[in-house]
């Protein structure tokens, strides 16, 4: 790297915050993406504040330097993967909670995981309703960023719905703030939908390819204390499908609602049931996995009985499974990642959002995907928002095995493809979707127009977009 | 309007679908916005699909004409109030309902009312539990543009927290389709998180300035069958404000929520009590009228438990007289426009939003400016999940001119006090703006992509504020 840049950054930050050690740089050239191939940047900064991400910016800006954003570097689809040649800002250190009680919100700073501000409103008797199942490293920004959904998010929504009013560095070192904050005489965030046109939303999924998001100001609840858990066995999957639709639709407060075919949940059970001491199952076709949630114990229960109702008026059966509470609410912090990873196997995921009714279009697709090719993996689903279901397909591989991570490889792009024309959806635009979308050319060009506007140099993450 | 124009605008929706008469002209110049002054447009077109809304669009792009695109015309802002000389798309004729039950959504062209889509729904035991004031008249994708709120906002925000994907016709033309439907494969509108950077906000609470909202798609819920009416009375206000943010908190259904300071609930009981069948009370400092809904009766008895012993916890009393949120909830497709309009005199409103602890300031501020300023006027409001939208109306005789630049005078002070409480409008109307440069850096922003979409500037040119320490 130049040599007067980097001392440009070194002004900025101080000399300790940023590195060009080899053994640095190979820390940063990967994420939890592992199916991503690594690549090194040529420096890492570590800014404190707001106002030195502006400067860097500035900087990078006028020297048309690549930028990269990251924080916890869970994100699963290559999106802090450096590009060749460029910086990455490592964002951890903008850290700051504060608590707006009477507004029922918080605002983080951007190096604020989930984990540490679960911890913090837990005291308070509040949450923020969404968990992205990697929740203990994942920072709030960062997931605003590629808009994720988890535990929470089947009464709430994805992230991007619980989203109050961004700080944001636009890539000319302009600092803007959305929402109720824009006014600095507010009292803090309390409306994202203020001064007009929602600007808020162009940076939630853009996937630091406008801006750098330093703070975020978020919605939080009052903590349900009153949970129901139940696994609902039906022999089809529409049944499970209708199920699903008809809870929601009479107001069952599922926090949290998954389907899962039987095989998947065996497979759950071989990885992890020994270790939790998890007795053994007879699983139907198909289940759905529900964590009732309500601030109120009666109406816990109305709805427990009310789901339970229409679950036998729809020929399913209640299955004993009262384990699955543990791993799918309580332990929403961790368990999944420890599903993801005890196996040992290297996997590529397609996550996508498809309709309820559709939902075992995609399970379908998949298998078929998987026996064509000759590889194993799973997918599952759990419910976002008022009626989407955001489906996680795992592809496994041997990383050892470039014969069979290229057969993942093969697969995934053609699942990309069908899995478009089955009418599912991305929820980030990652970029092998780039190959699977046809028909979009408008909105497409839409959005890379609107690209040049914000970012004319293309110094932010560019490609990241859907190849944008 | 230059006759060759209108001969090509006429090509494009049919004779019989443009005007240059000055009699619909008229028509055309005003809208709900009392206050503001007429302007002549030089034609109106009355497009019957989306394609004829592009095609009219590139013409005037080509042209250069200012346009104004217009649905119900109930705007009280001055928003469809058109250019002199412009064209305005009058979108009435884009009247399709298409359902979708499997997906809990429903698509409306931007001809649909609350009104109809209301008496549609209701059909199915559905409803989408959001209706602006004036919803008889209102269109959905005109209230998507101003981004209002009304009856049903204490739980479910204003109408940008119901959109699942719009379809836009941009200046040059082109259609875009955001949400789910953007992939042409999709069965419909389920998600509109879809495809990375949500690009549907951008249009909403636009005022009509990057494109033409020509489709909007909606959440859908089973209707609420069970609610309970009551009115919850309070010595302090910071009682009455924390017993809004206690129904949240609680998870009480509260589907219409509205704090009365005292005097004002008598004027406005003046107004509408007895059609109401309200009787007469002694009405304490503050009282909150309350309308819960639910989907199911259990839920319902819980709650009115769950409010009366918030309520009392807070030191209030249960004032048990139903009819006053009864009438307000059950006239919810009117109520707003008759309580408006009844009295016999103009006004200028100021719309804002104000998080529900600071309730009392903008009261304070509104009687304040009141005074000073020696005019007639009133402020209701109501709940908006974090925030309490008001809606201070500013009384003028139309006749009396030196009246009228009193309210004028009255209302830009006003926005400005408003401002600086820590209120926030919800729709950028240019009045907020004047004399605040804190904001700078935003408007910069807002502008630069208002440039770049519309580099012609034809969409309701000057409905964004410039920022006021120039443009850079």
């Amino acid at each position: 790297m130049d040599l007067e840049i980097l001392k440009g950054l070194e002004r900025i930050v101080g000399s300790e915050f940023v590195s060009t050690k080899a053994d640095v740089l190979l820390t940063y050239s990967q994420t939890a993406s592992m199916a991503a191939d690594p690549i090194l940047p040529v420096a890492v900064v570590r800014p404190a504040d707001t106002h030195e991400v502006s400067e860097l910016l500035k900087l990078a800006n006028k020297n048309k330097i690549t930028v990269v954003p990251r924080s916890g570097g869970s994100s699963l689809q290559q999106e802090a993967i450096p590009k060749p040649n460029s910086i990455v800002i490592d964002l951890m250190r903008l850290e700051g909670i504060k608590l707006y009680e009477d507004l029922q919100s918080v605002t983080v700073g951007a190096g604020v995981t989930y984990g540490e501000l679960d911890k913090f409103l837990d005291k308070h008797g509040l949450f923020l309703p969404v968990y992205p199942e990697s929740a203990l490293v994942c920072t709030v920004t960062g997931n605003v960023a590629v808009n994720g959904a988890g535990p929470g998010s089947s009464l709430y929504g994805c992230t991007g719905e619980m989203v109050l009013g961004l700080e944001v560095v636009l890539p000319d070192g302009t600092i803007i703030q959305t929402g109720s904050e824009a006014n600095p005489n507010a009292s803090g965030p309390f409306l994202r939908y203020a001064f007009g046109s929602d600007i808020t939303g162009l940076f939630i999924g853009s996937l630091g390819s406008f801006g750098v998001i330093t703070k975020a100001s978020m919605k939080v609840f009052r903590r349900p204390e009153f949970l129901e858990y139940n696994l609902f066995g039906f022999e089809a999957a529409e049944q499970a499908e209708r199920f699903l639709l008809e809870a929601k639709q009479n107001d069952i407060s599922g926090l949290f609602t998954s389907i899962y075919s039987g095989e998947v949940l065996n497979l759950f059970w071989d990885m992890i049931g020994d270790e939790f001491g998890y007795p053994t199952i007879e699983f139907p076709h198909r289940a759905v996995s529900m964590t009732i949630g309500r601030v109120r114990e009666d109406m816990a229960k109305s709805d427990a009985k009310l789901a339970c109702e229409i679950c036998e008026k729809l020929g399913g059966t209640i299955i004993h499974a009262p384990e699955l509470r543990d791993f799918e609410w309580d332990g929403r912090l961790w368990n999944f990642v420890r599903a993801c990873y005890a196996h040992g196997w290297h996997w590529r995921t397609l996550y996508h959002h498809q309709t309820i009714t559709n939902s075992h279009k995609s399970v379908d697709m998949i298998t078929e995907v998987m026996d064509k090719y000759g590889f194993i993996g799973h997918t599952a689903g759990f419910n976002t928002g008022s009626s989407s279901m955001n489906m996680y397909p795992h592809m496994y591989f041997d990383p050892q095995d470039p014969a069979e991570e290229q057969k993942v490889r093969d697969g995934h792009k053609e699942l990309a493809k069908t899995l478009f024309k089955s009418g599912a959806v991305p929820f980030k635009l990652a970029e092998y979707w780039k190959d699977a979308i046809e028909g979009m050319d408008d909105y497409l060009a839409f959005l890379k127009h609107i690209k040049n506007i914000i970012d004319p140099n293309n110094i932010m993450n560019p490609g990241v977009l859907g190849g944008i | 309007m230059d006759k060759e124009i209108v001969k090509e605008l006429s090509r494009i929706v049919g004779e019989e679908y443009i005007s240059t008469r000055k009699d619909v002209l008229l028509t055309y110049a005003a809208s709900a916005s009392t206050s503001y002054e007429r302007v002549f447009p030089g034609a109106v077109v009355r497009p019957g699909t989306t394609e004829e809304v592009s095609e009219v669009l590139k013409v005037a792009n080509k042209h250069k004409i200012p346009v104004t695109p217009r649905g119900g015309g109930s705007s009280l802002q001055g928003e469809v109030i058109p250019q002199e000389d412009g064209l305005v798309i009058d979108l009435m004729r884009l009247d399709d309902i298409i359902l979708y039950k499997d997906l809990r959504s429903v698509t409306v062209g931007a001809g649909i009312t609350f009104g109809v889509l209301e008496k549609y729904l209701n059909k199915q035991d559905l409803w989408v539990p959001y209706y602006p004031g004036s919803s008889l008249v209102a269109t959905i994708a005109g209230n998507v543009s101003v981004n209002g709120a009304g009856f049903g906002s204490p739980i479910f925000g204003c109408v940008a927290e119901h959109v699942l994907g719009l379809e836009v016709v941009l200046p040059d033309g082109t259609v875009i389709q955001t949400g789910t439907e953007a992939n042409p494969h999709a069965p419909g509108p389920f998600l509109r998180y879809a495809f990375g950077p949500d690009l549907t906000g951008l249009f909403i609470g636009s005022l009509g300035s990057f494109g033409i909202i020509t489709k909007v798609s909606l959440k859908t819920q089973k209707r609420m069958k069970f609610f309970d009416y009551n009115t919850y009375g309070f010595v302090t206000v910071e009682q009455a404000q924390k017993f809004m943010q206690e129904l949240r908190t609680n998870d009480i259904n509260s589907m219409w929520v509205a704090l009365y300071e005292g005097r004002i609930l008598d004027f406005f009981l003046d107004m509408v009590g007895e059609e109401y069948g309200v009787p007469q009370h002694e009405w304490p400092n503050y009282t909150v009228s309350v309308a819960i809904g639910r989907i199911r009766q259990d839920q319902l008895q819980s709650d009115m438990l769950a409010a009366k012993a918030v309520c009392e916890q807070l030191g209030g009393h249960e004032i048990g007289i139903k009819e006053l949120p009864k009438g307000e909830w059950e006239d919810r497709l009117r109520e707003f426009v008759r309580s408006s309009y009844v009295h016999g005199w103009h006004w200028r409103i100021l719309y804002h939003h104000q998080p529900l602890a600071n309730w009392y300031k903008s009261m304070e501020t509104i009687w304040e400016v009141m005074d000073q300023h020696g005019i007639l006027g009133q402020t209701a409001g109501f709940q908006s999940q974090r925030s309490y939208n008001f809606y201070p109306q500013l009384y003028y005789d139309p006749q009396d001119k030196e009246e009228e630049e009193r309210v004028v005078a009255a209302h830009k002070d006003l926005s400005k006090k408003l401002f600086k409480t820590g209120a926030v409008p919800f729709k950028l109307a240019g009045y907020w703006i004047e004399g605040i440069t804190e904001m700078d850096s935003y408007l910069r922003f807002l502008n630069r992509i208002k440039d770049d979409i519309d580099p012609n500037h034809i969409m309701n040119p000057g409905i964004i504020p410039k920022p006021k320490g120039g443009d850079n």
